[in-house]
């Protein structure tokens, strides 16, 4: 499967919406096998998703994303990890270890639904009192 | 007063204001964080501090053109600079953005601090009045341009030939692009092709193409407009303006979808919607004889008149704003608008270009301007002599020529605030000139 990280430098973008550069790794038995650049350039986020979608890219994985952004990927069939921070090293080592839901990959300020692709990780969060949202 | 004492007061005081205030350390990491700042990015501060600001204020400049770094790099504050960021509902919205450096008592720099306030109801606003008053790239509050707008969907949808008529300047290719948007074929190209410009010759070549050997210098095929517009809209500007044999060839395009590149011996199917466009009036070249009756009931399938600029005045304070947002981007100014005297004086105009020429008259006066609002004296010399404390309205009055020079030369010099060299210049005229005109006028 190939999966995006929405990068800046070696980190990751902090937000997909004005990222304009992905890591697209390709990924086969949990292991990396080829990883290649590519520039989004400064088009609209939708567009980006349609990208991303034309390039058989299946998971994001980004720092923040804007609402529309993922209904729009969603709606692509594409799997967000949202709301990720760290290096990309790290935050690509995490995922083929599916420990992504670690706290020191946790970018905070987080809306609800947009980390239902860690599967239980949001209740462990919240037990431990991160990405919460705050009142407003 | 302790330290600790200091500090709560810092903190009472920071939250009691109403703009969101964020202090960050030299490696970027945040040191506080006011409750504006909460409400605004929807953070709590013990999730914020600690934590690089560009993870807690997810800004559309933070990986382009930090604000915060660029006052860290140069020393110098930066203010009210539109940003937009995710917040954490996952909505995008607009703040503007203050930064300045963080000093100890001593002086030294230990970090940067940014101010922001809230800026989406404004921008909702502004984005609603526009939306309400735009279709495509058309801005307009006319209720003739309304009443286009609101058919406009439907005209676009239907795939049938469209005839705008108006006059040079007034949009006419605007409203084509916005007719091929808004259709089915949006995915495929816009054409505009301006047929008044080119002979005949050249004009079916360009139309339909040629075959290598069609004559000489045609060394391999060429692709004309219509197939690069298959599938696609061409629009075919001054219409009014082609031969009579252009008008034939164009009837079979337009009658039975096909045409024959100059030199093939086979017919080309056209899968093409074809939009046509006149700054004359065709019904009355087709009664004259210079336009044929037939061609011209098959473009004038749904006509669209655009108005003249002077018979939409109340445009021109929505196209003053749309064009300085425009020029503000393009030559890097932060224009805000134009003195009342000035848009007296543009308000006043008749604009025989239309829209074209307020358009350029607005860039005249962004390269003069100096300042960060237009004044009557960055608008073109035509525009301060058509309103009406101009010399020239008062031929009108029956004032002689020697009258009118010297209210001509007096206006200049008031302009230049007595600087007669400039006035000379202005005027067109040698300075010694004008010293020589000033002594024979008694001035």
């Amino acid at each position: 499967m190939k999966i995006a990280i929405s990068v800046w430098n070696d980190s990751l973008s902090n937000a997909f919406d004005f990222s304009t550069e992905v890591l697209i790794v390709d990924i086969e038995d949990a292991k990396e096998v080829a990883r290649l650049d590519v520039e989004l350039g400064d088009s609209l986020a939708q567009q980006k998703a349609k990208k991303l979608k034309d390039l058989g890219v299946e998971t994001l994985i980004c720092g923040a994303i804007s609402r529309e952004v993922v209904f729009a990927l969603d709606s692509l069939g594409i799997e967000v990890l949202a709301y990720v921070t760290g290096s990309v090293e790290q935050v690509l080592e995490a995922h083929l270890n599916n420990s992504l839901d670690a706290a020191k990959f946790v970018m905070p300020g987080c809306w609800h639904g947009a980390r239902n692709g860690f599967g239980g990780c949001m209740r462990k969060r919240e037990k431990h009192g991160r990405c919460n949202r705050t009142e407003r | 007063m302790s330290n600790e004492e200091d500090y709560n007061q810092q903190e009472i005081i920071l939250d009691s204001i109403s703009e969101g205030v964020f202090t960050v350390d030299k490696d970027w990491r945040i040191t506080s964080f006011n409750r504006a700042a909460q409400e605004i990015t929807g953070i709590a501060p013990g999730e914020a501090i600690g934590k690089y600001c560009r993870d807690i204020l997810r800004a559309d400049v933070c990986q382009s053109d930090c604000t915060l770094q660029r006052t860290m790099n140069t020393g110098k504050a930066v203010t009210n600079n539109v940003v937009h960021i995710i917040d954490a509902d996952g909505n995008k919205r607009a703040i503007a953005i203050s930064t300045a450096l963080l000093k100890d008592k001593t002086g030294n720099i230990v970090g940067g601090v940014e101010t922001f306030r809230d800026m989406s109801t404004i921008e909702s606003l502004r984005k609603e009045i526009l939306q309400k008053y735009s279709c495509e790239d058309i801005i307009s509050q006319s209720p003739k341009i309304r009443d286009i707008f609101e058919v406009l969907p439907n005209i676009a949808k239907s795939n049938i030939t469209v005839l705008i008529e108006g006059p040079s300047g007034s949009g006419k290719e605007l409203f084509a692009r916005a007719i091929h948007n808004l259709s089915l074929r949006k995915d495929k190209p816009f054409i505009a092709i301006n047929c008044g410009a080119l002979p005949d010759t050249l004009l079916e070549s360009e139309l339909f193409g040629y075959k290598a050997g069609a004559f000489t210098d045609a060394k391999k095929d060429k692709l004309g407009r219509f197939d690069l517009a298959q599938g696609g809209t061409i629009f075919l500007d001054e219409i009014g303006d082609i031969s009579p044999v252009m008008q034939v060839k164009l009837l079979r395009v337009l009658q039975e979808k096909t045409y024959e590149p100059v030199g093939a011996v086979t017919s080309v199917t056209a899968d093409v919607r074809v939009i046509a466009a006149t700054n004359k009036k065709l019904e009355t070249l087709v009664s004259q004889g210079k336009f044929r009756e037939d061609l011209y009931y098959r473009i004038n399938v749904m006509r669209i008149e655009l108005p003249p600029l002077k018979d939409r005045k109340e445009d021109i304070h929505l196209l003053i704003n749309h064009f300085i947002g425009k020029f503000n981007r393009i030559h890097d100014k932060n224009i805000v608008g134009v003195t009342d005297e000035a848009a007296a004086a543009l308000l006043a105009y008749d604009y025989p270009g239309n829209i074209r020429e307020l358009e350029n008259i607005l860039e005249h006066c962004f390269v003069l301007c100096s300042g960060d609002i237009i004044q009557s004296k960055d608008l073109p010399l035509s525009l301060r002599r058509s309103s009406n404390n101009d010399p020239s309205c008062a031929s009108a009055r029956g004032v002689t020529i020697k009258q009118m020079e010297i209210e001509l030369i007096r206006l200049a010099i008031d302009r230049n605030q007595g600087n007669k060299t400039a006035a000379a210049k202005e005027l067109g005229i040698d300075k010694s000139t004008l010293f020589r005109k000033l002594k024979s006028l008694g001035l």
